[in-house]
């Protein structure tokens, strides 16, 4: 135990070492100020969130050369990290897009008060991914979690003034609350075995496995429900078709990709403590719990009319793709890992950009009013073609590349262990199933006829939604032929 | 940059310069195409008539033997489980290659000169047109299996968007079945792929690679991985190896197509437009009878030797169940795409004797229904554009009609069944010669297989002869009166078309060394894997 004079050391040490975070912190009340007492303050608060989001990645890119061995800072509570802050840089990456989104989404747009209180919100969970992805004690887990629900929450149900809307979020609510008092009392149960909640000292992978297999894999479940409910794999998926049904778009886009990347990132550096547990029933919960993510999520997305429905189920399948390959030691996939969620988040953002752009200029809401759209905007027809083909995992795209190295980390297991090659066979078959609601899509806006009328929004431009859709393609295509133009940059 | 890449990514340039004209232009994109597709095929004669012969140039396992190679460094990604990933721009051809780059060539200029009947969404058909020209030769080329996966995957989603989009009246089923029928193959594909990158090493580099040629050396192959022979790891209780085996030969024989996975092929290419059939049925048939030899059968030569009794047993009821599917159909285009089925099963039949005559049988096979089945899917074109229907009970007496026409069809239908003199018969002869001896040669496949097989050939000649006697023969007649004027004999694009095919279908029939003499050194080298 620290006495006084050195946790306060520790303290005034570390602050200058969270640049990133101070600089959120920073922005989050520079908007609060400026919505308050300047008039008219959505182009400064959309100014000031953007220079925030860049000032805090240019720190952790200037970070990345400083930063040698990871560090326990903040008495034990941070642990800072080469991986942590290429997991951050994601964030980043996917908050300045999401920001750009939040701008051109109509819904949230129109809504009376402004969105200014909306981007506090939203700095607030890109702060809160942070924390998730920098702790080393569980109760900042705990803390950081709950900071990025809330916001998620609010952000959900901003503007839900129609029944469905605010049924949606309130079912996210509860199940969020009641996912968190379980998370809780699992990592109640963590102190109660090991006396420690700290993530990197040794003691929690000791006193599990002291504890015995039936004790450890009831507080690993619990501890793992609060982790399944943000990463929406079954069966803590329920909240997530209607939560990114009713959303505003650029929410659910938000929520497909930057809180699951922090609680993957979570996830990664809890995963040398879980492994190490009794001969490893981890593997098997992961197992179990990435097979049936992605049965129950490609197969139900068969059956969805709303695109954006499609693809909160086609979000869970990815999600147990991404988990099988938890089954291996840590240190063996975080490049495999960092590149699919780097992917993935572009993959996502430009579908739901695209699902924006024709929803708002068409009315087109579900796919099937998509009949005959591909004459009207050829363009963004032939994007999303590519995007899908990108989602389901066809060659040339990012996709692709993205699945070939998943495959390749586990194939080396696949003859030592039935389950690994049974795992891996259901990957192949739920990819061929997921190719059938994907092309759904690009179906409707080509081959069919539309016998409604459009009503072409011709009054607002969406340049904007245009141009980064093109762009992400362009770039989507060009990390399936040239992956290692990313992967160099890491190292 | 090398004369294999120019053949190869030379479509993909115009079908990208085709996507950014402007649509005013629309009437000289089919010129484009045909230009590009003339070029390719007057590139791929060069290379045909250069080829070097003779058993210093027999490829399949030496790459030094392989011609016209271009090797790249393409991607070096650092994936911590195993290293670096390290893939090459391979390319090369051998005897078995630069026969099918041949045939891909003019198949995709005949298929462009019949895609002139296209009228709707010209931009979208032909840059995917060339897209897919890319796809089909760079696979053929291609000697890295990463390298071929991509190839192989690329030539699926144009061909969705081809048949769904121009095709008939299921084209939507039609173009999905096709590509989750083919996806699912091709999955489980990719993680033999996989599971092979980690067994083979290249023996100069020391490195982990997915060279095809150094996949098919056993003695390649690093200790207790995988695929190695000598490890003997097993995967759900089987052999790994052979589960590999399994896998990669579905896989090809969903495209071949080989019964029972032959259910996609009636209605993709009933409902595809006719240049598509006739891609489908002229070039993508034979990548999966490809396929099967250079990967199949070439990297699991051992597994195959083991196999080869259920094999050739596919290959036979193939033959005859397509034969027999064929006789049974009122459509046209239905039941020459049974008839395809059917005359794939001798490829098969071919390749699963191991013997010199078969394989070479099975190549020719590939070769001459290429040509073939070109010419059916056209002739029944040719009837479909004027009337739009093809059922075979509605047309009588069409000779007095359209003689011309009748002509050509009477050399497509004669030189199908494997009438002597047309390259089929050279084909079929060769395959039954090597099924039969092969009982006696390396005791694979009983003779009784190559009996039923030639029964085959009876029923092939059962349906035609019946076809040409009930549409074209006796005194005219038609469904509807007004037909009669829109049955014009064909026209000069027609003719153009038809006469090249039906000239090499003769040629070969009567020279068919132009083939032998260039297939026959792989070949050899080919059979010297499975001593």
């Amino acid at each position: 135990m620290q006495d006084i004079t050195q946790s306060t050391n520790d303290i005034l040490s570390s602050i200058p070492l969270l640049k990133p975070e101070w600089t959120l912190s920073l922005g989050f009340l520079l908007v609060i100020i400026c919505d308050l007492f300047i008039k008219k303050s959505k182009q400064i608060v959309f100014a000031v969130a953007m220079l925030t989001l860049i000032i805090s990645g240019a720190f952790l890119i200037a970070d990345l050369q400083s930063i040698g061995e990871s560090q326990i800072i903040f008495n034990g509570m941070f642990r800072l990290s080469l991986a942590g802050n290429y997991f951050k840089i994601l964030v980043v990456f996917g908050a300045i897009l999401s920001l750009i989104f939040f701008t051109q989404d109509q819904r949230l747009s129109k809504h009376p008060k402004g969105i200014n209180d909306f981007f506090s919100i939203f700095l607030a969970s890109i702060l809160a991914a942070f924390l998730l992805i920098s702790s080393a004690n569980l109760l900042l887990v705990f803390l950081a979690i709950e900071m990025l629900s809330l916001a998620s929450y609010l952000m959900v149900s901003y503007n839900a003034y129609q029944n469905k809307q605010a049924e949606a979020g309130l079912k996210y609510v509860l199940f969020g609350a009641v996912a968190s008092a379980m998370m809780l009392y699992g990592i109640s149960l963590v102190y109660g075995f090991t006396g420690s909640i700290n993530l990197f000292d040794g003691q929690m992978q000791q006193g599990l496995s002291q504890v015995g297999v039936n004790a450890s894999t009831l507080a690993i479940v619990l501890i793992l429900s609060g982790i399944g409910f943000k990463l929406s794999f079954v069966p803590f998926h329920f909240w997530t078709p209607d939560a990114y049904q009713e959303a505003p778009t650029s929410v659910t886009s938000f929520l497909a990709t930057i809180p699951k990347i922090a609680v993957f990132a979570l996830l990664y550096f809890m995963l040398p403590q879980f492994q190490g547990i009794n001969d490893n029933t981890f593997k098997s919960i992961i197992t179990i719990i990435a097979a049936a993510s992605m049965i129950l999520g490609n197969s139900i997305a068969i059956f969805q009319d709303n695109p954006k429905r499609m693809m909160a189920y086609s979000s869970i399948g990815h999600t147990g793709f991404i988990l099988m390959l938890f089954i291996l030691p840590a240190s063996l996939f975080l490049m495999a890992l960092l590149f699919y969620l780097f992917v993935y988040t572009l993959m996502n953002k430009g579908t739901f950009m695209a699902i924006a752009y024709l929803e708002q200029k068409f009315g087109a809401s579900t796919i099937s009013h998509y009949k005959g759209l591909g004459k009207k905007v050829p363009i963004i027809s032939a994007m999303l073609v590519i995007l899908m083909v990108s989602l389901t995992g066809l060659p040339p795209t990012a996709g692709f590349m993205t699945k070939f190295l998943v495959f390749s980390a586990l194939i080396n297991l696949a003859f030592a262990d039935v389950w690994v090659t049974s795992l891996l066979v259901i990957a192949g078959i739920t990819t061929v199933i997921s190719l059938f609601y994907y092309l759904k899509i690009p179906l409707n806006l080509y081959f069919n006829e539309g016998t409604s009328v459009f009503a072409d929004d011709k009054f607002t431009s969406y340049r904007t939604l245009y141009s980064i859709i093109v762009l992400i393609v362009i770039l989507i295509i060009v990390l399936g032929v040239f992956p290692f133009i990313l992967t160099n940059l890491v190292s | 940059m090398g004369i294999l890449s120019i053949l190869i990514f030379l479509p993909l340039l115009f079908g990208a310069i085709i996507l950014m004209m402007p649509k005013s232009l629309a009437a000289y994109f089919k010129y484009i195409t045909v230009a590009v597709s003339l070029v390719q095929l007057v590139i791929a004669s060069w290379l045909y008539y250069q080829f070097k012969t003779g058993e210093a140039f027999a490829g399949v396992d030496q790459l030094a033997q392989y011609q016209w190679v271009e090797k790249l460094d393409w991607i070096r990604l650092n994936v911590g489980s195993f290293g670096t990933l390290q893939i090459d721009y391979l390319l090369g051809v051998d005897g078995f290659s630069i026969a099918l780059v041949w045939l891909s060539a003019l198949v995709m200029l005949i298929a462009s000169l019949s895609s002139w009947e296209i009228k709707a969404n010209l931009k979208g058909y032909f840059a995917l047109f060339l897209l897919l020209d890319t796809a089909i030769i760079g696979v053929f080329c291609s000697l890295d299996l990463f390298l071929f996966y991509i190839f192989y995957e690329l030539m699926l989603l144009p061909l969705y968007f081809l048949i769904g989009m121009w095709g008939g009246v299921r084209r939507e089923y039609a173009a999905i079945k096709f590509f989750l029928y083919t996806l699912f193959g091709s999955i489980f594909m990719l993680l033999v792929i996989a599971g092979l990158y980690l067994s083979v090493i290249n023996p100069e580099t020391g490195n982990h690679t997915f060279n095809m040629v150094t996949a098919m050396n056993p003695a390649n192959y690093s200790v207790g991985s995988i695929f190695s022979a000598l490890a003997n790891q097993q995967i759900f209780g089987f052999s790994a190896r052979s589960v590999g085996f399994i896998v990669v030969f579905i896989a090809f024989a969903i495209k071949v197509p080989v019964f029972p996975f032959h259910t996609w092929l009636p209605d993709a290419h009933v409902e595809a437009p006719t240049p598509i059939s006739i891609i489908l049925a002229g070039i993508l048939l034979k990548v999966g009878g490809y396929g099967i030899i250079r990967i199949a059968y070439g990297i699991f030569p051992d597994v195959a030797i083991s196999m080869s009794f259920w094999i050739g047993l596919l290959g036979v009821i193939s033959i005859i169940y397509g034969a027999m599917n064929a006789l049974a159909q009122r459509d046209l285009k239905r039941l020459i795409a049974y008839s395809s089925v059917s005359h794939m099963g001798f490829v098969l039949l071919g390749l699963a004797s191991l013997t010199a005559e078969g394989v070479s049988g099975a190549m020719m096979q590939m070769i001459s229904h290429g040509f073939l089945s070109v010419m059916l899917f056209f002739i029944v074109g040719v009837i479909y554009n004027r009337v739009q229907d093809r059922d075979i009970y509605n047309f009588r007496g069409l000779a007095s009609k359209m003689p011309i026409f009748t002509g050509f069809v009477m050399i497509a239908f004669f030189a199908s069944l494997g009438l002597p003199g047309f390259s089929a018969f050279i084909a079929e002869a060769f395959s039954l010669i090597g099924a039969f001896s092969s009982q006696s040669l390396n005791g694979l496949l009983p003779r009784w297989m190559a009996m039923v097989a030639a029964l085959g050939i009876l029923l092939g000649a059962g349906y035609f002869l019946w076809t040409l006697q009930r549409m074209f023969f006796g005194t005219l007649r038609l469904k509807k009166d007004d037909w009669s004027e829109k049955l014009k004999d064909i026209n000069f694009r027609e003719v153009i078309t038809l006469t090249p095919l039906a000239i090499l279908a003769l040629v070969l029939g009567i020279m068919p060394s132009i083939v032998f003499d260039v297939i026959n050194a792989s070949v050899n080298q080919f059979l010297t894997l499975f001593k």
